[in-house]
């Protein structure tokens, strides 16, 4: 009895990370929702008022706005769900498939912005793709008068964010996909004379949703509320949501920040309900899905299109991001080149000396934030999720997933309104500016992730090989270390480049909780972005994918090695 | 008008800056300043004026023993940084100690006691800044500067053309439409309230209403309607003609420049008349851009540094201020080779090798003659700027 009501160590985790990670989310919403409702006393405003709400709804941009918002957001997130089904529909299991795992980790290490901007030098009239057609047909000797970037209806917005969303989610299920037996479910499906489809839609694709459903939430509130993407690839006459907010946030004239702050609020508001009608979609779509496997008898008849679309689009894939990086690196070597040339008239490393000369200090700053952010982040994920594989024994049944949503709530609201309530929360305590300050304000968006992208692998693992192996030894840590984290490896780190690639795409928190004593390569890169200098801003976004290309590639790579000759232990 | 205005005012604040009392003042700075480190918020879009920046650094460094951070910043973010300072009650020790800044953000400021000072009055190089015949440094924005603020570099509209495509530019705004209906979806201009984008709308509305005199005083004075009806006109006319029919904007002059680069558009703007010949000089631009402004002037304006209310740097912020408008700091800056930014300095005020330093810095091929330069508009009164802004969004953004 006595032992029973002593505090087990472990159960202080939840309560710490959710603490930890409350504390900012609260102030961050309090910072939001205060001068959303008038009450701002900075600038004088120390009565609550509707005001802002009054202006933001008069605003002539914001339903516009809003309504592109969604289109683009429930449209990039729909469709990199979709490429994402197909591309594992058309090629999993297979040695084409191994290929995608090899070419995956340099694609996810390239920065967002770097992305839109590389994908606008392909496309744009005045782009490779044109400059191309000019320099082999001689159709274009000045660019064409076409609109196919930044098209007022969203659709290369929707594009890039799905281009960009979709190798994320495929690394998410790269992580679960051992654990489905995919390939005894491929091997039945055919065995009782249907095909791929039929296996994947019935077992396979469910059972993954409910895995990666929390990254592919991510997706969606990422989409919904980008400002960078969004800025370079979106429409500009009204601009999205996210994009109206920050303009208001940053317009000279202070009073425009109430009504920042009531967009910022709105668009928690929108993303939440996306986020509730998402979820209450899976049961009309499982009927959906039921209706059509059970009627669909011919689906064995039908030709199996998901396999060459498959293979199209991860060529077509492979190419944008192969093309994008290549002309940003062509161009860090540019030191003139015009419209209608392929190649620079010109070249000079003149950029990449600039950029060496003074990256020694930002380089460090974001590697040591990065990986502290990730190693802290992991260990809190881990402690937390052990405690809930405890309770579960404890006592039966326990819904996990019900006390730690809120930490996911950073990344719902637009950063640009969340920072300001913890940053005046932080300089109240005087921490501000403070290395450690910045280092919570990266790990408020890090363990998110983090507890994403590791929650759902690690809640499936079979607890009965961690019992064998305690019965065995009688000893937890080697059963932890020798058998329960080595089977985890691949999903830990896949967890852990994830939040070290996000660590090291922070800007916003960067430069507010770091209150401009601290320079990290993304704010060296987006500080020369905002400049009309291509090829600095070259270098520097080749510099921000360094580090995350490494991370990266050690994590995609290293469960190989490590398993070379122990494959089973990999779950495949 | 404004001229007018500006003499009685000027009088006196050199009578200020004049008495003997300021010089004992100053080496008080000087001594308080040593050792301190200040945090300089600055746009760091431009490798030339980061460089340019850091060369000041170091000089200041060397004189004065004031260490100086470039925090590359854009100013929004940096009156963020004040205004949670300000929420959270730190009124001083803030984390910006100085900050580039622009009319609106100035204006602004100083209407939400953010500024501290005055304290322009106090730096010897003050002195030397041409009050008389640049308005602007005395009026930011149509808003009083007060000595809260300190000059650093002179603005002023222009476009900017590639010779290649564009024979002869367009004087005016009307001229501007011809040449935008005979060649189609070649011009573009950042969809306000980006700052040049508001620029540029302003300078329409004061070409086509003549320099009406309402402009100068408070929208709210005037009849906003009738007044802007010739703009609104004329911009439904450009528009369709514009790049992207004016369905999609840009969100500034950097932008412009690189669609100038890449042939998308033969017609840009900048606020700065040496930009073309710097980005030449630099390969952002070919060798064909030249410059060229309407007959009846261009909007100029002032750019400068200013100090927060809750800066504990303000001596070493005023150091490095004071230094940034030396004549060897604002010759070095007007050589199209450093920077080409043009100098707030009375070359008057100067001794005779100072002069001859300005005179020597390479002006660049594309730049205009100060004559061509020298017919210089007023900003409208500040507050037509929200007016404008907002009906074009009502126009254009919807």
């Amino acid at each position: 009895m006595e032992k029973t009501r002593q505090v087990h160590p472990l159960a202080i985790f939840p309560l710490l990370t959710t603490g930890v990670f409350l504390i900012p989310v609260i102030l961050g919403l309090l910072g939001t929702w205060l001068p959303a409702f008038g009450y701002f006393p900075a600038i004088g405003l120390d009565r609550i008022s509707l005001q802002p709400w009054v202006d933001l709804f008069n605003h002539p941009s914001f339903f516009s706005a809003v309504a592109k918002t969604l289109i683009s957001g429930i449209g990039a997130s729909v469709l990199a769900i979709l490429l994402t089904a197909i591309l594992l529909i058309g090629t999993y299991p297979s040695r084409f498939f191994n290929a995608i795992e090899r070419v995956l980790a340099p694609i996810l290490s390239v920065p967002h912005a770097a992305f839109a901007i590389g994908i606008s030098y392909l496309i744009t009239p005045s782009g490779w793709f044109i400059r191309g057609a000019e320099s082999v047909f001689g159709w274009f000797p000045v660019p064409p008068l076409w609109t196919t970037f930044q098209d007022p209806w969203g659709v290369s917005l929707i594009i890039t964010l799905a281009l960009k969303e979709m190798p994320f989610l495929l690394f998410m299920s790269l992580a679960v996909l051992p654990s489905l037996n995919t390939s005894k479910a491929l091997w039945l499906s055919k065995s009782m004379g249907n095909g791929a489809r039929f296996a994947w839609l019935w077992l396979l694709l469910p059972q993954l949703y409910r895995q990666i459903k929390l990254p592919f939430f991510a997706v969606i509130a990422f989409s919904l509320t980008v400002v960078d993407i969004a800025l370079i690839a979106g429409p500009t006459t009204p601009p999205t949501l996210a994009v109206l907010i920050t303009q208001l946030f940053n317009d000279p004239n202070l009073l425009q920040r109430t009504v920042g702050a009531a967009g910022a609020t709105t668009l928690l508001a929108l993303v939440m309900a996306s986020l509730l009608i998402t979820h209450l979609a899976e049961w009309p779509l499982r009927e959906l899905r039921s209706a059509f496997i059970r009627h669909g008898r011919q689906t064995s008849h039908w030709m199996s299109w998901e396999k060459p679309m498959a293979l199209v689009l991860a060529l077509g894939i492979g190419l944008v991001y192969l093309c994008s990086t290549l002309v940003t690196f062509i161009w860090s070597f540019a030191q003139r080149w015009r419209f209608p040339d392929i190649l620079p008239n010109e070249f000079s490393v003149r950029a990449w000396a600039r950029v060496f000369e003074r990256i020694g200090e930002p380089f460090w700053c974001t590697f040591w934030l990065a990986i502290l952010s990730a190693c802290i982040a992991l260990v809190l994920v881990i402690l937390v999720l052990e405690n809930e594989v405890r309770l579960r024994w404890q006592r039966g049944r326990f819904d996990t997933s019900k006390a730690l949503w809120l930490i996911y709530l950073p990344l719902l609201v637009p950063q640009i309104a969340f920072l300001f309530g913890f940053q005046v929360a932080l300089i109240q305590i005087g921490w501000d500016g403070q290395f450690i300050a910045l280092l919570w304000s990266h790990l408020v968006f890090v363990v998110p992730y983090v507890f994403l992208t590791l929650s759902g692998p690690y809640r499936k693992f079979d607890d009965r090989f961690f019992w064998q192996a305690l019965s065995l030894r009688q000893a937890r840590y080697p059963a932890y270390w020798r058998i329960k984290f080595p089977m985890l490896l691949r999903p830990i780190l896949y967890a852990f480049s994830t939040g070290f690639a996000v660590s090291i795409a922070q800007y916003l928190p960067t430069l507010f909780i770091g209150a401009g004593y601290f320079s990290t390569i993304t704010t060296e890169a987006v500080a020369m972005s905002t400049g009309s200098d291509r090829r600095m801003t070259a270098v520097l976004a080749l510099w921000q994918q360094i580090l995350p290309l490494s991370i990266f590639a050690l994590a995609t790579l290293l469960p190989a090695l490590r398993f070379r000759s122990r494959r089973a232990m990999q779950q495949r | 008008m404004k001229q007018r205005l500006l003499k009685p005012f000027l009088a006196l604040s050199l009578a200020v800056a004049a008495t003997s009392a300021q010089a004992s003042d100053w080496s008080d700075i000087l001594t308080e300043a040593k050792g301190q480190t200040v945090n300089f918020h600055a746009w760091g879009g431009d490798e030339h004026i980061n460089s340019y920046i850091q060369w000041a650094i170091t000089r200041v460094k060397d004189d004065y023993g004031v260490s100086v951070r470039h925090v590359k910043n854009v100013a929004p973010n940096a009156v963020n940084q004040i205004l949670s300072e300000k929420t959270a009650g730190k009124d001083s020790g803030g984390a910006v100690d100085l900050m580039w800044i622009n009319g609106e953000n100035f204006a602004n400021m100083k209407t939400n006691d953010l500024l501290f000072g005055p304290f322009t009055q106090n730096l010897p190089n003050y002195a030397l800044v041409d009050t008389e015949n640049k308005p602007t440094t005395l009026y930011d924005f149509t808003v009083p500067v007060d000595n809260l603020e300190a000059p650093w570099g002179m603005a002023q509209l222009v476009f900017q053309h590639d010779t290649e495509f564009v024979k002869t530019p367009p004087q005016s705004a009307s001229e501007l439409l011809v040449w935008a209906k005979n060649n189609p979806g070649r011009f573009t201009y950042p969809a306000p309230p980006a700052f040049h984008g508001t620029t540029f709308v302003k300078q329409i509305l004061i070409e086509l209403t003549d320099k009406n005199e309402a402009l100068y005083g408070p929208v709210s004075a005037a009849d906003f309607e009738s007044i802007t009806k010739p703009l609104w006109a004329f911009l439904d006319e450009l528009h369709p003609m514009m790049w992207q029919q004016g369905k999609v904007f840009t969100d500034g002059a950097p932008k412009m420049k690189q669609l100038l680069n890449d042939s998308e558009i033969y017609i840009s703007l900048s606020f700065n008349p040496f930009d073309a010949s710097n980005a030449i000089a630099n390969g952002d631009l070919p060798a064909t851009v030249r410059t060229h402004i309407h007959s009846s002037g261009t909007i100029g304006n002032t750019h400068f540094v200013a100090i927060p209310y809750n800066s504990s740097n303000t001596a070493g912020a005023m150091v490095f201020a004071n230094f940034l408008m030396s004549a060897e700091a604002q010759a070095r800056k007007a050589s199209t080779e450093i920077w080409g930014d043009p100098t707030v300095l009375a070359m008057n005020k100067l001794s005779a090798t100072e002069k001859a330093n300005f005179d020597n810095q390479p002006k660049g091929v594309a730049t205009l003659s100060n004559d061509a330069l020298a017919n210089v508009l007023l900003e409208p009164h500040a507050s037509w700027v929200e007016a404008i802004e907002k009906a074009w969004l009502e126009r254009y953004s919807r």
